[in-house]
């Protein structure tokens, strides 16, 4: 408990950080206190979680340093937050007074080094803003998350985010080399910028991925790669079944090859995305590129191999880059998206897994039974696979639904937990991850453990030895004890 | 009563790139584009759905005119209960053409004798903002524009609210009649549920053939007239295209605190567009 009011934090903030940029606005604190996992709540003006007692603008790496120092003497709760786009609740604040710390000022592009192949960017930079810079001079971050237009770089690295083209670029975790954070203690630590190191435990690891239970990332460097927009190849096909998806991709990735997108939607999923040509089939899709002869030689093996499988039809290759073009979330369509769910009360939300290629159609089937069978009032019920590997693939569940008499606070009860601990538990029984990328936030922690095994002592370690205290936004991957 | 909502499915525009506009002989391809209600169809549709949960014992059906990939749009009306679903058999670009439409579901609404008939006021693509009122002159009917809200009302009639400048109108309208819907309050389409749409979806379409409707317009009392409405000379013809400067002219104002900066924009911007 802490031992300061709500008016004090805020007061003495102003000494650790310039005054204006302490917000004690009712309307924000109040917004601050969720994301996008309880917009149907915040929507309907619904707020349940204790609102923070102040959101601070960093600017530096020492400011972050002095606020945690503060917190941590203060016993007080600390949110990190950039982009805002959080959607597992891992920018709710669990705790009473907590302090959101936001780093979207710190959004200077330290440098673009195209000779080394990398750029630093402190943690507030938006990737979008990062990667049209990087493209006007002929390169890319590889980067491309659906919400591209809203995340930045210290959120990306915190969730261990990934981008539609990652099969060949990988997640952020193959993409940073090297970063700074800021540690409960205040301890300012850099990790530097090295092709590759042997010198113990690789402890990037500590920061990518961590949500903010750890530390605060201020800066990052990413590596970067040509641009090869010319070069695309645009593949698709439909299919009668998941199964037959399931393995032409499993032989796509075992050959060795890489297209930098491999997409695989069920038939609910793909005709909410394809309705003007899906016919309520599967879709399979893939993108090559890179220097030519290699995107060209990617595509024609993608070709080869697809010829071995039962292709209901192939679909025209200007139908899936138009469709790309068209993907990616900006505000407007949160705007539009909130029109929707308040005047329609429906709401589409996701739960994103992964498992090797033996268990993956068997989850996806029994997941996808459970849910029909027992959940109510859904409009919608699907999935697909959009992150490839040589061992295994991604399944992101997609369910929308109609939130019928009941109170905005029970649609999560009702629905979206429900929906949630089935993918989870199943997974975690066919020995899958309960998570691909989105973080575990704080709605999936009741089966961190059940995740991790005999290796959750490892993670409980680290929040152990890096937290002592308990302040960094508690409640996220590890459950709060009662 | 017996409601008929006429809707149209167009292509997403907004996924065009500039470049996908530039055509020769100005044959746009669109045909890549994905699917959806045409905005104001969409709004009638719902709005006839409320009409009919606000008072029973209507029959609810809707019609459009096209190919089969109309069919998951047809089974999403039937998964919400419409009675009755009707395709008009018709390949071909009919942008450009509401006489022809008009002319078509004028026949159709006389073969199945419909009391309401609710057309959203215009569609996207062609903007030609006709087809409903040639409709209303084929088929000599009443007409509200604009509709907003469409309510049931004492001795079979209906109140129907439109939108006019400077306010909102309240009317009194006793079927056969045609509305046309304009921006009403809510624009979407409710949803149907996945148990909905396995019980009710699967109903089947009522495919007419747009020659046999053409034939029966022939034998229209008013023949000669509507056909100089619906013929293709008096039909609007593209004949260009050209693309739309949206830039806008933008100040940065990036120096000062937030207060500063919000005391700059009000002075200078905002001030005297509010006063
Ligand atoms: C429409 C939409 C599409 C999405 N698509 C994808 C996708 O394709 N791939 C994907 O991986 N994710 C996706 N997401 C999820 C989300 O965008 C990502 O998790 C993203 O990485 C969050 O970045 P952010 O800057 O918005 O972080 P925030 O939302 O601000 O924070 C996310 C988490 O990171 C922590 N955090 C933020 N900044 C810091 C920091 N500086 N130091 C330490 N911790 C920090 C927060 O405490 C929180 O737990 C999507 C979300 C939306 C809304």
């Amino acid at each position: 408990m802490s031992d300061v009011s709500r008016e004090q934090i805020a007061e003495d903030l102003k000494s650790l950080a310039a005054a204006d940029r302490v917000v004690t606005d009712p309307l924000v604190l109040k917004e601050s206190s969720i994301d996008r996992f309880r917009r149907y709540e915040g929507y309907h003006g619904v707020f349940l979680k204790p609102f923070p007692a102040a959101v601070v603008y960093v600017k530096s790496a020492e400011e972050v340093s002095a606020i945690l120092k503060y917190a941590g003497a203060h016993k007080l709760n600390v949110v990190p937050r950039t982009g805002q786009s959080a959607t597992e609740g891992g920018l709710e604040t669990a705790l009473e007074n907590s302090i959101v710390i936001d780093g979207s000022r710190m959004d200077e592009i330290i440098k673009i080094d195209t000779y080394n192949m990398q750029a630093t960017v402190q943690c507030g930079v938006p990737l979008q803003k990062l990667d049209e810079l990087l493209r006007e001079k002929g390169f890319t971050t590889g980067h491309s998350p659906q919400s591209k237009p809203l995340a930045q770089l210290g959120g990306l690295t915190a969730t261990r985010s990934i981008g539609q083209f990652s099969t060949l670029y990988g997640g952020i975790e193959d993409m940073i080399v090297g970063l700074e954070a800021v540690f409960p203690n205040g301890q300012i630590s850099r990790i530097k910028n090295v092709p590759r190191r042997a010198a113990g435990p690789d402890i990037r690891h500590i920061a990518i991925g961590s949500e903010g239970t750890l530390c605060f990332i201020t800066e990052v460097t990413v590596k970067i790669f040509p641009f090869f927009p010319d070069n695309y190849v645009f593949l698709g096909y439909l299919l009668d079944d998941m199964d037959t998806g399931f393995r032409i991709l499993r032989d796509v990735m075992a050959a060795g090859y890489k297209p930098s997108v491999a997409r695989l939607y069920d038939g609910p999923d793909g005709s909410y995305h394809f309705s003007h040509f899906s016919e309520d089939k599967c879709v399979l899709i893939f993108v090559a590129e890179g220097p030519k002869p290699l995107a060209d030689a990617t595509a024609q093996a993608i070709r080869d191999i697809t010829a071995g499988y039962p292709i209901y039809k192939t679909v025209a290759p200007k139908l899936i880059d138009r469709w790309f073009a068209q993907l990616n979330w900006d505000p407007s369509n949160i705007e539009e998206e909130k029109r929707e769910i308040m005047e329609l009360n429906n709401i589409c939300n996701t739960t994103e897994i992964s498992a090797d290629w033996s268990t993956i159609h068997s989850i996806y089937e029994v997941c996808i039974k459970r849910i029909a069978d027992e959940i109510p009032d859904l409009t919608l019920l699907g999935g697909h696979s959009s992150h490839s590997y040589l061992n295994g693939t991604n399944l992101y569940f997609v369910y929308f639904y109609n939130v019928v008499d009941c109170e905005p606070q029970e649609e999560l009860t009702k629905y979206h937990l429900p929906i949630k601990k089935i993918i989870v538990e199943e997974t975690i029984k066919a020995g899958g991850s309960m998570c691909h990328h989105h973080g575990v936030g704080k709605h999936r922690t009741a089966w961190i453990e059940d995740e991790y095994g005999s290796s959750y002592y490892m993670l409980k370690t680290l929040k152990e030895a890096f937290d002592p205290e308990g302040i960094m936004n508690m409640g996220t991957i590890f459950p709060l004890e009662d | 009563m017996k409601i008929l909502v006429c809707f149209k499915v167009v292509p997403d525009l907004d996924a065009m790139r500039q470049e996908d506009w530039v055509a020769e002989d100005l044959a746009v391809d669109v045909s890549f584009l994905p699917r959806e209600w045409n905005s104001f169809d969409e709004s009638a549709l719902e709005t006839a759905l409320r009409l009919a949960d606000a008072s029973g014992g209507h029959q609810l059906s809707a019609v459009s005119i096209g190919g089969s990939l109309l069919n998951p749009f047809f089974k999403t009306l039937a998964a919400l209960k419409f009675d009755e679903v009707f395709r008009i058999e018709l390949d071909g670009d009919l942008r450009f053409s509401p006489g022809r439409i008009a002319a078509l579901l004028a026949a159709f609404i006389r073969r199945e004798q419909f009391d309401v008939v609710l057309c959203g006021r215009q569609s996207g693509v062609g903007d030609n903002a006709q087809t409903p009122l040639i409709l209303t002159e084929m088929l000599g009917l009443p007409c509200i524009t604009q509709a907003a809200e469409v309510h049931p009302a004492p001795e079979n009639s209906l109140r129907v609210i439109s939108r006019v400048e400077g306010g909102l109108l309240e009317q009194r309208i006793r079927p056969p009649c045609i509305l046309t819907i304009g921006d009403t309050q809510s624009t979407y389409l409710r949803i149907p549920t996945l148990k909905d749409r396995m019980q009710y979806g699967k109903r089947p379409v009522t495919v007419i053939d747009a020659r046999e409707l053409e034939q029966d317009s022939d034998a229209d009392s008013d023949a000669g007239y509507h056909a100089g409405l619906s013929s293709p000379r008096a039909q609007p013809r593209l004949v260009k295209l050209e693309p739309v400067d949206n830039r806008r002219a933008g100040v940065v104002i990036d120096t000062g605190t937030p207060q500063e900066k919000a005391r700059l924009l009000y002075e200078r911007y905002l001030q005297e567009r509010l006063s």
